[in-house]
Protein backbone atom coordinates (compact mmCIF):
# COMPACT_ATOMS: atom_id res chain seq x y z
CA UNK A 1 0.00 0.00 0.00
CA UNK A 2 3.15 2.48 0.57
CA UNK A 3 4.09 1.91 -3.00
CA UNK A 4 0.88 2.72 -4.63
CA UNK A 5 0.64 5.56 -2.43
CA UNK A 6 3.79 6.88 -3.07
CA UNK A 7 2.73 6.98 -6.94
CA UNK A 8 -0.57 7.45 -6.43
CA UNK A 9 -0.41 10.77 -5.10
CA UNK A 10 2.58 12.91 -7.45
CA UNK A 11 0.13 11.43 -9.90
CA UNK A 12 -2.57 12.48 -9.29
CA UNK A 13 -1.06 16.31 -8.51
CA UNK A 14 0.71 16.04 -12.08
CA UNK A 15 -2.52 14.86 -13.65
CA UNK A 16 -4.72 17.66 -12.09
CA UNK A 17 -2.23 20.23 -12.89
CA UNK A 18 -2.30 19.62 -16.33
CA UNK A 19 -5.82 19.02 -16.04
CA UNK A 20 -6.10 22.42 -14.93
CA UNK A 21 -3.67 24.06 -17.58
CA UNK A 22 -5.80 22.14 -20.44
CA UNK A 23 -9.23 23.48 -18.97
CA UNK A 24 -7.89 27.27 -18.63
CA UNK A 25 -5.85 27.86 -20.98
CA UNK A 26 -5.51 25.55 -23.74
CA UNK A 27 -9.08 24.17 -24.95
CA UNK A 28 -11.24 27.02 -26.72
CA UNK A 29 -14.91 28.57 -25.33
CA UNK A 30 -17.74 26.99 -26.39
CA UNK A 31 -19.84 28.10 -29.06
CA UNK A 32 -22.78 28.81 -26.88
CA UNK A 33 -21.36 29.01 -23.30
CA UNK A 34 -18.49 31.03 -23.68
CA UNK A 35 -15.71 30.45 -21.31
CA UNK A 36 -18.20 28.66 -18.98
CA UNK A 37 -17.78 25.36 -20.57
CA UNK A 38 -14.20 25.32 -18.71
CA UNK A 39 -16.17 24.43 -15.45
CA UNK A 40 -16.83 21.45 -17.46
CA UNK A 41 -13.27 19.88 -16.86
CA UNK A 42 -14.13 20.04 -13.46
CA UNK A 43 -17.69 19.32 -12.28
CA UNK A 44 -18.66 16.04 -14.06
CA UNK A 45 -15.13 14.74 -12.89
CA UNK A 46 -16.12 15.04 -9.65
CA UNK A 47 -19.69 14.15 -10.00
CA UNK A 48 -18.56 10.77 -11.59
CA UNK A 49 -15.92 10.39 -8.68
CA UNK A 50 -18.66 10.76 -6.07
CA UNK A 51 -21.82 9.20 -6.85
CA UNK A 52 -20.22 5.89 -9.47
CA UNK A 53 -16.76 5.63 -7.92
CA UNK A 54 -16.80 6.68 -4.38
CA UNK A 55 -20.81 5.25 -3.41
CA UNK A 56 -20.24 2.60 -5.79
CA UNK A 57 -17.33 1.49 -3.68
CA UNK A 58 -19.06 2.03 -0.46
CA UNK A 59 -21.83 -0.14 -1.64
CA UNK A 60 -19.36 -3.00 -3.36
CA UNK A 61 -17.78 -3.18 -0.07
CA UNK A 62 -20.54 -3.14 2.22
CA UNK A 63 -22.01 -6.17 0.60
CA UNK A 64 -18.88 -8.26 0.50
CA UNK A 65 -19.07 -7.01 4.24
CA UNK A 66 -22.39 -8.51 4.50
CA UNK A 67 -22.25 -11.69 3.00
CA UNK A 68 -20.99 -14.15 5.40
CA UNK A 69 -18.29 -15.66 3.49
CA UNK A 70 -16.43 -12.62 2.63
CA UNK A 71 -17.05 -10.91 5.71
CA UNK A 72 -14.02 -8.95 7.04
CA UNK A 73 -13.38 -5.74 8.43
CA UNK A 74 -11.51 -4.51 5.67
CA UNK A 75 -14.65 -4.27 3.93
CA UNK A 76 -15.69 -2.02 6.49
CA UNK A 77 -12.77 0.17 6.88
CA UNK A 78 -12.98 0.33 3.09
CA UNK A 79 -16.75 1.63 2.89
CA UNK A 80 -15.70 4.10 5.89
CA UNK A 81 -12.99 5.56 3.59
CA UNK A 82 -14.50 5.41 0.82
CA UNK A 83 -17.45 7.44 1.37
CA UNK A 84 -15.58 10.21 3.84
CA UNK A 85 -13.76 11.33 0.52
CA UNK A 86 -17.03 10.43 -1.83
CA UNK A 87 -18.52 12.94 0.52
CA UNK A 88 -15.96 15.38 -0.21
CA UNK A 89 -16.76 15.07 -3.60
CA UNK A 90 -20.65 15.33 -3.47
CA UNK A 91 -19.98 18.87 -1.31
CA UNK A 92 -17.98 20.00 -4.15
CA UNK A 93 -19.96 18.09 -7.10
CA UNK A 94 -22.97 20.62 -5.46
CA UNK A 95 -20.72 23.98 -5.07
CA UNK A 96 -18.93 23.60 -9.11
CA UNK A 97 -22.44 23.01 -10.37
CA UNK A 98 -24.35 25.96 -8.53
CA UNK A 99 -21.35 28.31 -9.30
CA UNK A 100 -21.93 27.14 -13.12
CA UNK A 101 -25.58 27.62 -13.00
CA UNK A 102 -25.90 30.84 -11.14
CA UNK A 103 -24.74 32.41 -14.65
CA UNK A 104 -26.08 30.28 -16.81
CA UNK A 105 -29.74 29.35 -15.42
CA UNK A 106 -29.71 32.85 -13.25
CA UNK A 107 -29.92 31.12 -9.95
CA UNK A 108 -27.76 29.65 -7.29
CA UNK A 109 -30.21 26.63 -6.64
CA UNK A 110 -33.17 25.39 -8.00
CA UNK A 111 -35.10 22.46 -6.48
CA UNK A 112 -34.54 20.34 -9.63
CA UNK A 113 -34.77 16.02 -9.97
CA UNK A 114 -30.50 15.90 -10.45
CA UNK A 115 -29.88 18.56 -8.23
CA UNK A 116 -31.92 17.91 -5.09
CA UNK A 117 -31.29 14.52 -5.42
CA UNK A 118 -27.66 14.74 -5.32
CA UNK A 119 -28.28 16.82 -2.28
CA UNK A 120 -30.47 14.10 -0.55
CA UNK A 121 -27.59 11.93 -1.45
CA UNK A 122 -25.03 13.91 0.26
CA UNK A 123 -27.01 14.33 3.25
CA UNK A 124 -27.43 10.25 3.26
CA UNK A 125 -24.12 9.85 3.31
CA UNK A 126 -22.98 12.41 6.47
CA UNK A 127 -26.02 10.17 8.80
CA UNK A 128 -23.64 7.29 7.95
CA UNK A 129 -20.46 8.83 8.57
CA UNK A 130 -22.72 9.98 11.87
CA UNK A 131 -23.58 6.70 12.36
CA UNK A 132 -20.31 5.64 11.96
CA UNK A 133 -19.51 8.11 15.33
CA UNK A 134 -22.46 6.29 16.96
CA UNK A 135 -20.52 4.02 20.17
CA UNK A 136 -20.85 0.27 19.31
CA UNK A 137 -18.94 -2.82 19.54
CA UNK A 138 -17.49 -2.69 16.14
CA UNK A 139 -18.67 -5.45 14.48
CA UNK A 140 -22.50 -4.51 15.64
CA UNK A 141 -21.20 -0.80 14.15
CA UNK A 142 -20.03 -2.42 10.61
CA UNK A 143 -23.22 -4.48 10.43
CA UNK A 144 -25.41 -1.34 10.82
CA UNK A 145 -23.10 1.02 8.57
CA UNK A 146 -23.15 -1.06 5.85
CA UNK A 147 -26.58 -1.37 6.01
CA UNK A 148 -26.80 1.96 6.32
CA UNK A 149 -24.35 2.54 3.12
CA UNK A 150 -26.72 0.00 1.06
CA UNK A 151 -30.08 1.71 2.02
CA UNK A 152 -28.31 5.03 0.54
CA UNK A 153 -26.56 3.65 -2.46
CA UNK A 154 -30.48 3.24 -3.43
CA UNK A 155 -29.97 6.93 -4.32
CA UNK A 156 -27.38 6.78 -7.19
CA UNK A 157 -29.21 5.77 -9.89
CA UNK A 158 -32.39 7.92 -8.92
CA UNK A 159 -29.63 10.62 -9.11
CA UNK A 160 -28.06 9.37 -12.21
CA UNK A 161 -31.61 8.77 -14.04
CA UNK A 162 -33.36 11.82 -12.36
CA UNK A 163 -32.54 13.68 -15.92
CA UNK A 164 -34.48 10.84 -18.37
CA UNK A 165 -37.07 10.37 -15.62
CA UNK A 166 -37.80 13.98 -14.60
CA UNK A 167 -38.09 17.35 -16.52
CA UNK A 168 -35.24 18.94 -15.37
CA UNK A 169 -33.39 22.30 -16.09
CA UNK A 170 -30.11 20.42 -15.26
CA UNK A 171 -29.10 18.71 -19.03
CA UNK A 172 -28.33 14.90 -20.09
CA UNK A 173 -25.28 13.02 -20.18
CA UNK A 174 -22.87 14.25 -22.56
CA UNK A 175 -20.78 11.30 -23.28
CA UNK A 176 -23.15 8.39 -21.16
CA UNK A 177 -25.98 8.93 -23.23
CA UNK A 178 -28.58 6.47 -24.75
CA UNK A 179 -27.01 6.35 -28.01
CA UNK A 180 -23.08 6.42 -26.99
CA UNK A 181 -22.68 8.99 -28.87
CA UNK A 182 -20.20 12.10 -26.97
CA UNK A 183 -21.71 15.82 -27.58
CA UNK A 184 -18.36 17.07 -27.53
CA UNK A 185 -15.40 16.19 -29.71
CA UNK A 186 -11.42 17.22 -30.00
CA UNK A 187 -9.48 19.07 -27.39
CA UNK A 188 -12.22 19.38 -25.57
CA UNK A 189 -13.17 15.56 -25.38
CA UNK A 190 -9.65 14.68 -24.71
CA UNK A 191 -9.20 17.53 -21.54
CA UNK A 192 -12.68 16.13 -20.28
CA UNK A 193 -11.47 12.35 -20.26
CA UNK A 194 -8.13 13.66 -18.61
CA UNK A 195 -10.20 15.46 -15.97
CA UNK A 196 -12.27 11.97 -15.16
CA UNK A 197 -8.45 9.95 -15.14
CA UNK A 198 -7.02 12.93 -13.00
CA UNK A 199 -9.26 13.09 -10.33
CA UNK A 200 -10.67 9.16 -10.24
CA UNK A 201 -6.56 8.88 -9.60
CA UNK A 202 -6.86 11.75 -6.74
CA UNK A 203 -10.05 9.61 -4.86
CA UNK A 204 -8.14 6.57 -4.98
CA UNK A 205 -5.12 8.29 -3.49
CA UNK A 206 -7.36 9.87 -0.96
CA UNK A 207 -9.48 6.22 -0.68
CA UNK A 208 -5.98 4.45 0.25
CA UNK A 209 -4.89 7.46 2.62
CA UNK A 210 -8.04 7.51 4.69
CA UNK A 211 -8.13 3.41 4.63
CA UNK A 212 -4.18 3.10 6.27
CA UNK A 213 -5.53 5.92 8.77
CA UNK A 214 -8.77 3.87 9.63
CA UNK A 215 -6.31 0.57 10.34
CA UNK A 216 -3.76 2.77 12.47
CA UNK A 217 -6.38 4.10 14.42
CA UNK A 218 -7.67 0.67 15.26
CA UNK A 219 -4.13 -0.75 16.11
CA UNK A 220 -3.29 2.24 18.35
CA UNK A 221 -7.01 1.71 20.50
CA UNK A 222 -5.92 -2.11 21.08
CA UNK A 223 -2.39 -1.35 21.79
CA UNK A 224 -3.48 1.46 24.15
CA UNK A 225 -5.84 -1.43 25.62
CA UNK A 226 -3.61 -3.96 25.51
CA UNK A 227 -1.19 -1.08 27.52
CA UNK A 228 -4.15 -0.70 30.37
CA UNK A 229 -4.74 -4.28 30.61
CA UNK A 230 -1.01 -4.55 31.71
CA UNK A 231 -0.96 -2.02 33.96
CA UNK A 232 -4.08 -2.96 35.34
CA UNK A 233 -2.95 -6.29 35.75
CA UNK A 234 0.75 -5.34 37.40
CA UNK A 235 -1.49 -2.93 39.90
CA UNK A 236 -3.24 -6.26 40.79
CA UNK A 237 0.13 -8.19 41.33
CA UNK A 238 1.81 -5.41 43.43
CA UNK A 239 -0.74 -4.94 46.20
CA UNK B 1 -14.60 34.15 -16.43
CA UNK B 2 -14.54 34.89 -12.68
CA UNK B 3 -17.42 32.43 -12.10
CA UNK B 4 -14.92 29.59 -13.97
CA UNK B 5 -11.66 31.03 -11.70
CA UNK B 6 -14.48 30.95 -8.46
CA UNK B 7 -15.10 27.43 -9.43
CA UNK B 8 -11.73 26.30 -9.78
CA UNK B 9 -10.11 27.86 -6.71
CA UNK B 10 -12.97 26.67 -4.82
CA UNK B 11 -12.25 23.29 -5.79
CA UNK B 12 -8.51 22.83 -5.32
CA UNK B 13 -8.77 24.94 -2.52
CA UNK B 14 -10.65 22.18 -0.94
CA UNK B 15 -9.48 19.03 -2.21
CA UNK B 16 -5.72 20.68 -1.19
CA UNK B 17 -7.16 21.05 2.75
CA UNK B 18 -8.82 17.90 2.83
CA UNK B 19 -5.46 15.89 1.64
CA UNK B 20 -3.22 18.39 3.59
CA UNK B 21 -5.78 16.76 6.78
CA UNK B 22 -5.40 13.20 6.14
CA UNK B 23 -1.39 13.36 5.51
CA UNK B 24 -1.19 14.86 9.08
CA UNK B 25 -4.37 12.65 10.65
CA UNK B 26 -2.01 9.26 9.59
CA UNK B 27 1.22 10.89 10.45
CA UNK B 28 -0.55 11.67 14.22
CA UNK B 29 -1.85 8.07 13.96
CA UNK B 30 1.21 6.49 13.35
CA UNK B 31 2.93 8.72 16.79
CA UNK B 32 0.08 7.56 18.63
CA UNK B 33 0.73 4.21 17.60
CA UNK B 34 4.34 4.00 18.34
CA UNK B 35 3.76 5.47 21.74
CA UNK B 36 1.97 2.85 22.76
CA UNK B 37 3.91 0.35 21.36
CA UNK B 38 6.82 1.46 23.18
Amino acid sequence: MQRALKILGPTALALIVLDVIMGLWVTPPDEVQGDLVRLVYLHPALAWVALYVAFGLAALSSILYLWKRTRSMTFDRLAAASVEVGVVFTVLTLITGSIWGRPTWGVWWTWDARLTSTALLAVLFIGYLALRRVPADPEVRAKRCAVAALFAAVDVPIVHFSVVWWQTLHQGATVLNANLSPKIHGSMAWTLLLSFIAFTTLFAWMVLMRFKLEELTTEGEDAELAAAIDARQAEGVSS
Amino acid sequence: MSYVVTGYVVALVVLALYAGSLVLRVRRAQRRKGRSES
